[in-house]
């Protein structure tokens, strides 16, 4: 059973042929045995959520998540529940309050199962900045599961859980899903409440859902969309249709190609794929059309002076006052400052606070924070205009199969692991990624595609396509 | 980067490195600032961009309950009678 999707699965508890206290068991069960690291702590209350679930079933409650065990990253809030965001600066942090998104699972009869290990306040693309472990990819124990959300990505391909929440940045759903072989969607910038998660770079954060298929993505997002009071930046008025073109064709399908992401694919490992997939395409009645994003070839370094900044921002609140941990070295109140952050944040952290001042200080403003920010509103033009040629747009999640722990130990070749991802993110753009076959070490490869703001179901309609008929390819 | 310049971002990060991490830190954030410096090709002017198109329609101003105060100190290291406490800062 614990291979099931959220949609199977809820239709089995519904129909009686499975509690959803046996399966939350079966996930425990399966969570202690696991040897992947993917876990930080199992909710005590697991079972007791469950049982509730079972007895408001019995008298005919259908929630759309009824009776489901999910898994949420590490920096989503519950009430009364630990919450770390893979720091020590939070070891001990109690949530007082509940995220929205926790929140809406909850209204919907889910099971909040446990909770994901992730890099340090989201910071890193493999999961190896996590203050506490390493999490290993379920796949090849050797690579790592991607990051930041890697926890997360690994608990759903691992059938710890149903489906799982991450949150994204710059990348940090897509990639991970990639590389562990699931589903990974970046909301468009407003879809979702940010309310009761902590914060990397409020302008580009975004929770989204990481599942086994498709069509259980869909759902998750619907759930998981909408308006909140508690967030300004969430969208007013919104369509919530994501399973609304599901099933149908790619016929008429305009898919755009932008040439210069053409180019930076040619050589690496993920080139096949990308090609079978333009062919693919071809095949099953889409049509290909050339776009230009000529700001694309900026998006990275813009990437790492806006996120930076704004983390730089955002941690400015771990001061060993408010929050658990302070130094016990610390004597007068600017030692406590100075020596709980030095102590608490891992380097990765630091680096990052430290590039972010960099670029905010005096004499660089100009020169790179708002350099950044301009090329950031040239890239969101030229994604409005390219979608009025193309429905949606192709791009490899990542540049190719799981890499080795440890195999990025130099900080900015791992920042340049993200060249597919963060320019979603930097436009405000919903972005999927699907798992479309494996490379040379027989580990899943991602295929990503990017839609115009609040055009999921697009994104939906063109993945559960690719999702249903991949086999149809030779070596996919 | 000269290591002077990286005790004045420690400084404005409240970070405290040791001479080895300040090394190490000094070659980091020297490679990924020159990795970044590529911005400078970008010869348009930023125009007050806001990511969020919806973020001009604020929400009516309604007095809502909110955390109430043991609940916001109760994860702090050290509090008393409801505050955040800290050691004396004046002699």
């Amino acid at each position: 059973m614990r291979e099931l999707g959220v949609i199977e699965l809820r239709e089995k508890i519904k129909a009686g042929e499975i509690r959803s206290v046996d399966i939350t068991q079966e996930y425990i069960q399966a969570i202690k045995q696991s040897k992947t690291n993917a876990i930080i702590e199992i909710f005590a209350d697991a079972i007791e959520q469950a049982q509730e679930i079972d007895k408001k079933i019995q008298q005919g409650y259908t929630g759309k998540l009824a009776g489901v065990p999910i898994i949420i990253k590490d920096n989503i809030l519950v009430e009364g529940k630990h919450a770390s965001a893979g720091s020590l600066f939070l070891k001990d942090y109690i949530a007082q309050y509940t995220s929205t998104v926790a929140q809406k699972l909850l209204d919907e009869g889910a099971v909040i199962l446990a909770r994901a290990n992730m890099d340090e306040f989201a910071m890193g693309s493999g999961t190896e900045h996590s203050a506490y472990f390493k999490t290993y990819n379920p796949l090849d124990t050797t690579r790592v599961p991607g990051g930041s959300s890697g926890g997360s990505a690994a608990a759903v391909i691992e059938n710890l859980c149903a489906a799982a929440l991450g949150t994204d940045t710059g990348g940090s759903i897509r990639q991970p899903s990639s590389y562990c072989g699931v589903v990974g969607m970046k909301p468009t910038y407003g879809r979702v409440s940010r309310y009761g998660v902590v914060a990397f770079a409020s302008s580009l954060d975004q929770v989204g859902p990481i599942t086994k298929n498709v069509q259980d993505n869909a759902l998750l997002l619907e759930v998981l969309s909408g308006t909140d009071i508690h967030d300004e930046t969430t969208a007013r008025n919104q369509v919530i249709d994501f399973s609304s073109r599901i099933g149908k064709s790619l016929q008429g399908l305009k898919v755009g190609i932008v040439q210069s992401v053409d180019a930076m694919v040619q050589g690496l490992d993920v080139e096949s794929h990308y090609e079978k997939m333009k062919e693919f395409l071809q095949q099953h009645g889409a049509t290909l059309v050339d776009v230009q994003i000529p700001h694309l070839q900026l998006v990275l370094p813009a990437y790492y002076i806006i996120a930076p900044a704004e983390a730089a921002s955002n941690l400015a609140r771990f001061d060993g006052v408010k929050y658990t941990s302070r130094s016990q070295s610390a004597q007068t109140l600017n030692e406590i400052y100075t020596l709980s952050r030095t102590e608490f944040f891992g380097d990765e952290v630091k680096r990052r606070i430290m590039l972010g001042n960099y670029v905010l200080s005096s004499g660089y403003f100009d020169a790179y924070y708002n350099k950044a920010r301009s090329v950031q509103a040239q890239l969101r033009e030229e994604y409005i205009k390219a979608f009025q040629s193309c429905d949606v747009i192709l791009m490899p999640t990542a540049k190719g199969e799981a890499y080795k722990i440890g195999g990025k130990a130099n900080p900015l070749d791992a920042y340049k692991e993200d060249i597919f991802t963060v320019s979603a993110n930097i436009a405000g753009l919903p972005a999927i990624s699907i798992p479309f076959g494996v490379g040379n070490h027989k580990l899943p490869i991602g295929m990503q595609f990017l839609a115009p703001h609040f055009e999921e179901k697009t994104l939906y309609q063109v993945a559960s396509y690719v999702e249903k008929h991949k086999e149809d390819i030779h070596g996919v | 980067m000269e290591i002077k310049e990286i005790q004045h971002l420690e400084e404005l990060s409240n970070l405290k490195l040791s001479s080895q991490q300040r090394e190490r830190f000094a070659q980091d954030l020297d490679n990924i600032i020159q990795f970044a410096s590529q911005i400078s090709k970008e010869t348009h002017q930023a125009q007050g961009f806001i990511q969020s198109i919806h973020l001009n329609e604020l929400r009516e101003d309604i007095v809502q309950p909110s955390l109430p105060q043991e609940k916001v100190v109760i994860n702090a290291p050290d509090q008393r009678k409801g505050c955040f406490a800290v050691p004396r800062i004046m002699e």
